[in-house]
């Protein structure tokens, strides 16, 4: 985003003007990145308001020099679905909807239950950090640099990561993916 | 699709072309992933209220920040201290003097300190027999949350599977008791869920619970002393300190009979800590300060390893250090241990497979009277946690810490002694788990139960709209032995509490007759004609 450090800077000094431009450009990220995490539009609309609530509030204790904005924004937004689950459950380290045992009784929207189910089994056997990589990377379609930014790490070692995970995600899943894909028909006619 | 997962392929080729001998399951792992992205349902309305919210805000803070009295605008010393420190000091500063004066009333806790808007003392207040009403009859753990077992144990007569009968001996007489089956390793939590139908698991384990310890007795009193955790703000009424303080957006002098409702606070220093306080619940919680955390590239981290682990003893070196730091006291608990609980599910898995988790977590289990209270799961004792991230050997946070004031009544104790075997030899209050289709591969799993010791249960009793914590009596059950021993069934006892009508309402709740379940096969004849 253009001009996105002067807006900050005015933040920082008390004129709010352009904070409405900044909301805009990360709203939507912001909040496909809490609902992926929580399967939920209701916890997911609380969250990410509270998150931005948080970010106008201390806008400045972000320090441009200690990463970007972004960075600073996903960190917040990571640590507050992190406090959301800890108020539900404090004695078990919960980061995301993966981490937690089964869905029955998990407050996730029931279209999306199904779809949770398919994936979980396997994301759940990852490292968050890992498996936030595949999911920032696959449906959130942000290049390995903006991971990188977010994750605060290095963009080749974001690559490594990712592509280790996706080999382990293809021995988990194993060849009865495969097999269904091939059954389905679409490997022959799509190019994926 | 398409183009992003060539341009994923491509980029994983470059990195590791090993993996090129896979990439029609690389493609199809991946298409199954994008195939099952959720939809968001990110909302117009919700984006345009949101911003009205922001956009509000964002005025009011303009306006605070030309509106500020000069002693913040020009003391340099409030910037480094986050709005928390600023209510820490005001608390320290301006309440706490007042409370020492007596010019607030403190806590009717019996606290020993007059600085204390919560107390860690412990304190027990005799109450009338029965005083805190039917233990049976509303707790969320004998109903909604148990309603699955209740229905599972209705299709799942006492003799599923043709399984031999347990036999105990029990000084005189002889008990026997049929196996209980639950599902997976996750015993009484692995009860399926509705939606579970969907997608059963693809065996079940069948537990098989064997008395192996001594002869015993239960205590002769006919009546158990149950304690009610008390909540409430107590009597703090910070409204004369109120009086002279402007919070510039509202005349704290037009607020009456105010109390601290919660209060959260900051360590404005790198590794610093924040801390919830309610003194209404009388529960305080620690977590690392997010905004000063040491900036760790986690990503990039190595895998741990197992024998990465420390030593127990040094996780709780850590921890109690920790607690010594912030004064912590814990005369009101036992001996601390590393919860194993993450451990769950990695039964029989490959140890490259194993994901071992950055904090481990530290228990220490409330003491009344010299003994430990348990968690009616018997998977955990009561107490409150403490995280240590075992990377840096630091704390990573403080969980469940609450007051110790109690009331005390009497209720009546089971006596019955082959009831409260009956109960042990199903692992749970509730039979675990539902009868299994004929298409599952059933393990069996032998589970020994050492000689029981009376300690504590906690009990969570639903009623006036409000949770009560209630500690009751209970016979702990430990586990000895599992045969095979590398099952994932985790717990460390089986708890059965000693009040009677805990007991029979958990009976009387087994007997319900529900509305026949359609997908269970095998179900008793009051089901008939239900496929």
């Amino acid at each position: 985003m253009e001009n996105e450090l002067k807006i900050i800077e005015a933040c920082q000094a008390g004129n709010f003007e352009g904070f409405g431009a900044l909301y805009e450009a990360y709203i939507r990220k912001i909040y496909d990145f809490i609902y992926y995490k929580t399967y939920h539009k209701e916890t997911a609309e609380d969250i990410a308001s509270a998150v931005f609530m948080k970010v106008l509030e201390n806008i400045k204790s972000y320090k441009p020099g200690k990463g970007s904005f972004s960075a600073w924004l996903y960190g917040i937004a990571r640590h507050a679905v992190i406090d959301h689950y800890r108020k539900g459950k404090p004695e078990v380290p919960v980061e995301d909807v993966f981490d937690l045992p089964g869905t029955g009784d998990l407050t996730v929207d029931i279209d999306a239950k199904d779809r949770l189910e398919e994936v979980r089994a396997h994301l759940a056997k990852f490292k968050p950090a890992h498996r936030e990589i595949v999911i920032l990377r696959l449906w959130q379609e942000l290049s390995h640099r903006e991971i990188a930014e977010i994750t605060g790490t290095s963009e080749a070692n974001c690559k490594m990561i990712f592509s280790r995970t996706l080999g382990k995600l293809r021995a988990e899943m194993g060849p009865a993916i495969f097999t269904l894909f091939v059954l389905a028909g679409s490997l022959q006619n799509t190019k994926y | 699709m398409e183009r992003i997962v060539e341009k994923i392929l491509a980029e994983i080729f470059t990195i590791d072309p090993d993996l090129k001998k896979f990439q029609k399951e690389l493609e199809a792992a991946m298409v199954k992933m994008i195939k099952n992205k959720p939809e968001t349902k990110f909302s117009k309305a919700f984006e345009e209220e949101l911003k009205m919210k922001l956009l509000v805000r964002a005025e009011e803070l303009e306006k605070e920040a030309k509106a500020r009295p000069s002693l913040w605008r020009n003391l340099n010393f409030w910037r480094g201290f986050s709005l928390a420190a600023v209510a820490a000091v005001f608390l320290a500063l301006v309440v706490m003097p007042a409370i020492k004066n007596g010019q607030i009333s403190v806590p009717n806790f019996k606290s020993g300190s007059p600085l204390a808007l919560i107390s860690g003392v412990m304190n027990v207040e005799q109450a009338g027999e029965r005083a805190f009403g039917d233990l049976g009859g509303s707790s969320p753990s004998l109903s909604e949350a148990n309603l699955e077992k209740a229905l599972s144990s209705y299709y799942a007569p006492a003799s599923p599977l043709g399984s031999a009968p347990q036999t105990i001996l029990s000084g005189s007489s002889a008990i026997t008791r049929d196996t209980a089956t639950g599902f997976g390793g996750g015993g009484t939590s692995a009860v399926a869920p509705p939606d579970a139908k969907m997608m059963p698991p693809q065996y079940a384990t069948k537990y098989n619970y064997v008395y192996a310890g001594e002869d015993f007795s239960l205590p002769e009193a006919d009546q158990a002393e149950v304690l009610k955790r008390l909540k409430g703000y107590g009597s703090e009424n910070l409204t004369s300190v109120l009086g002279s303080v402007s919070f510039g957006l509202l005349d704290a002098s037009k607020l009456s009979n105010v109390k601290v409702q919660s209060m959260s606070l900051a360590e404005d220093r790198d590794g610093g800590y924040m801390i919830d306080l309610n003194p209404y619940e009388g529960t305080l919680s620690m977590y690392e300060n997010w905004q000063r955390m040491m900036q760790v590239d986690y990503v990039a981290q190595p895998r741990l390893g197992e024998s990465d682990i420390p030593a127990d003893e040094k996780i709780i070196a850590a921890a109690n250090e920790f607690l010594a730091r912030y004064g912590i006291d814990l005369k009101n608990y036992g001996t601390p241990r590393v919860s194993q609980s993450w451990k769950m599910g990695y039964a029989g898995v490959r140890a490259e497979d194993i994901w071992i988790p950055d904090v481990m977590t530290v228990q220490y289990p409330l003491v009344f009277g010299g003994k430990e209270t348990w968690e009616q799961s018997g998977y955990d004792r009561a107490g409150f946690m403490v995280n240590i991230n075992i990377r840096t050997m630091k704390a990573a946070g403080l969980y469940g810490l609450e007051t110790q004031n109690y009331q005390s009544s009497n209720y009546a104790a089971e006596t019955d002694k082959a009831r409260i075997m009956e109960f042990a030899l199903q692992g749970d209050l509730w039979p675990q788990g539902i009868y299994p289709d004929e298409s599952f591969q059933v393990k069996e799993v032998e589970v020994r139960l050492g000689t029981p010791r009376i300690e504590y249960m906690r009990y969570w009793r639903y009623a006036d709209n409000q949770n009560d914590e209630l500690f009751v009596p209970a016979m702990v059950f430990p586990i000895i032995e599992k045969i095979p021993a590398d099952d994932s069934l985790y717990k460390d006892a089986v708890v059965i509490p000693l009040v009677r009508e805990i007991l029979d309402s958990v009976t009387a709740e087994q007997n319900i007759v529900p509305t026949p379940m359609p997908l269970i096969k095998g179900t008793p004849s009051s089901a008939e004609g239900v496929k």
